[in-house]
């Protein structure tokens, strides 16, 4: 079961992943700061929204949800937390 | 077939709707210059059955319609026949004839699902694959519907000027991620799909063209070859036009 504490781990790692040589190693990320304090352009939030599909195995923005209205990396645990917690409840009721 | 052969490892095409004519065509060029090659179609064709024949470790067919279904799944199929997407030609559509003023509703919305929005969801799941790898070419089959005004096709003509305006738009977006998207746009040549024209209107675009003479499926599937092809490493967000001269 994924929980709140591996979910930011595992968008934390997949932002550092992105960042590569732009991040600086000893730094963590900050979780209420925006994408672009984080140093993630646009095409750099799509790819890690790509990512996570992979690594949590749902992409929570193919409904009405949408990428724009989600703006901290605080945010975007929230929606993964909220859509893996979904999916679980899915499977366990099947 | 050079044009396509790069020397480096075995390229995967998705080329949607290539159950026949170009998207057959195109399908057996990149088979023939040593490309992984899948397709989707509402059905099958003993045309294409052929080809399944010669080619049956690098061609594959599912059944498939562009207008309703997941395209990720269709994308997620190949990859695990035969890895991931290098190269998307958007070439499933339909062309229908009948005066708009009394199109029925549905049958506009039907056209642009099946020559827009599909295509364009199909591109955007191929994208998402490619941008992963940093690398990938997307040609959108377009129409000189798309530059000409023609009566009895305006839904169809309205969805492949939309392809056109999705082929620049995701160029600009794309390219930072090394993905080039271009449109190709075919005029008349000879395929099942300009088998509903007239005798009269061939006559009529046979005049018409500077080249006197409608193109063939195989002058348009080289041009398509080339754009998916590394010779084409510097074109992205342009509409090629095949057409023997005829929107000239």
């Amino acid at each position: 079961m994924l929980n709140d504490a591996h979910i930011t781990d595992i968008v934390t790692s997949a932002i550092i992943d992105l960042l590569g040589d732009l991040h600086d190693e000893h730094d963590d990320i900050p979780l209420d700061a925006t994408f672009a304090e984080v140093g993630l352009n646009s095409l750099m939030l799509a790819r890690l929204v790509i990512a996570l599909e992979t690594e949590v195995g749902v992409d929570p923005f193919t409904g009405d949800r949408s990428i724009v209205d989600v703006h901290t990396v605080r945010e975007l645990v929230a929606v993964y937390a909220e859509v893996a917690g979904d999916e679980q409840s899915a499977a366990l009721a099947r | 077939m050079s044009a396509v052969t790069t020397g480096a490892a075995p390229r995967v095409a998705l080329v949607s709707g290539a159950s026949r004519g170009l998207g057959l065509a195109v399908a057996e060029r990149l088979l023939a210059a040593g490309w992984s090659v899948g397709t989707f179609s509402r059905s099958s064709t003993d045309e294409l059955d052929k080809v399944l024949e010669n080619w049956p470790d690098t061609f594959s067919w599912t059944p498939g319609d562009v207008a309703k279904d997941d395209m990720r799944q269709h994308v997620r199929t190949l990859q695990e026949r035969f890895g991931p997407v290098d190269a998307l030609v958007n070439n499933a559509g339909v062309l229908h004839q009948e005066l708009f003023l009394t199109m029925p509703e549905q049958r506009i919305d039907e056209l642009l699902a099946v020559n827009l929005a599909g295509p364009a969801r199909l591109a955007q799941a191929c994208a998402r694959q490619m941008s992963v790898r940093g690398r990938g070419v997307i040609l959108n089959v377009s129409s000189i519907n798309s530059l000409r005004g023609f009566r009895g096709v305006a839904a169809y003509a309205a969805a492949k000027a939309g392809l056109d305006g999705l082929t620049r738009s995701l160029a600009r977006e794309l390219g930072p991620a090394g993905i080039r998207v271009n449109s190709l746009v075919p005029g008349y040549f000879e395929t099942a799909m300009t088998s509903q024209v007239t005798d009269e209107n061939r006559v009529r675009i046979t005049r018409r063209t500077p080249l006197g003479r409608l193109g063939t499926t195989d002058e348009i599937a080289r041009v398509a070859t080339f754009l998916l092809s590394d010779e084409a490493a510097f074109i992205t967000g342009q509409t090629i036009t095949v057409d023997g001269g005829l929107t000239c």
